[in-house]
């Protein structure tokens, strides 16, 4: 169903004509409450994103976001297959994420990490992209396109 | 198995090291994911606690058959009402602390949601002991 729904996606624009524009938004609901996860790869081109740490992307998809400047409150989650999107850009929160099992970090409003951080991500896993958004922006752009809140 | 580790207050590169050393040998004795994860987070907390608080700090990790037991001694200021600082939200965490993302009053019940017995006891002006029990 899932493929099925991401297939018809892409070609969404050739069924769909402003004359029809209400099933495209019918079918354009539907398809964002279908879907189960995204890749990597999607979520970096929706935020106009750079992977600068991508160690097995292609590997694991996420199912949810958490956008939190707070780490404190990203160490109290319990979800796999987690996308954490932050402006908080330091060594903690790669160590946060080693923690939380977050395996997939999103910097926004142009933080960039530096090169211990980076170090640190690669030795556990941890892809990182860094996002020109705002948290509010990238945030709204990901849930727009289906990617489910944590609560 | 023990495992020791020394914390310098102050000092946020070093915070992470002993819950990421932990993290590898309990993968590798191949322990619940859940069971570490916890058990990870709530010895990660700590030892953020005790850099942003403390002046120095020693972790001793004791891993038996059934269960891990943590005890995280420092030298510091001491926690003056244990019962507030056991709430949700309070916070005595400088303004540097807070930059780093922590300091939001979540700390302490965040180890207790995450270990199976925690006990803290401390004198004023001069120390802090922490001590955590997971159950594999």
């Amino acid at each position: 169903m899932e493929y099925f729904i991401i297939n018809l996606n892409f070609y969404k624009k050739e069924l769909f004509t402003p004359e029809n524009i209400n099933d495209f938004c019918l079918f354009n609901h539907i398809c964002k409450n279908n879907i189960q996860s995204m890749k990597i790869s999607e979520v970096c081109e929706l935020l106009s994103a750079k992977i600068i740490c991508d160690l097995k992307q292609n590997a694991f998809d996420v199912e949810k976001g958490y956008s939190s400047d707070l780490m404190s409150d990203v160490l109290t989650l319990d979800t796999d297959n987690l996308l954490l999107i932050t402006g908080m850009c330091n060594l903690q929160t790669i160590r946060t994420a080693e923690m939380a099992d977050v395996r997939v970090i999103a910097f926004v409003r142009n933080k960039k990490a530096s090169g211990e951080m980076l170090e640190l991500a690669r030795e556990h896993g941890i892809c990182i992209m860094e996002s020109p958004f705002t948290m509010f922006k990238a945030s709204g752009i990901l849930f727009e396109a289906g990617l489910k809140p944590v609560y | 198995m023990e495992l020791n580790f020394s914390i310098e207050g102050g000092d946020f590169t070093q915070a992470g090291q002993a819950s990421s050393r932990v993290k590898k040998v309990l993968k590798q004795l191949g322990v619940d994911v859940k069971c570490i994860k916890s058990i990870v987070i709530a010895l990660y907390e700590a030892e953020v606690n005790v850099v942003a608080h403390a002046h120095r700090g020693h972790i001793l990790i004791q891993i038996e058959k059934d269960r891990i037991t943590t005890t995280i001694e420092d030298e510091g200021p001491g926690i003056p009402d244990i019962n507030l600082a056991m709430q949700e939200g309070f916070s005595t965490a400088s303004k540097k602390v807070r930059e780093m993302g922590f300091g939001a009053g979540m700390g302490l019940p965040n180890m207790k949601k995450n270990t199976d017995d925690l006990q803290i006891s401390s004198v004023i002006g001069k120390s802090t002991i922490v001590k955590m029990v997971n159950y594999f």
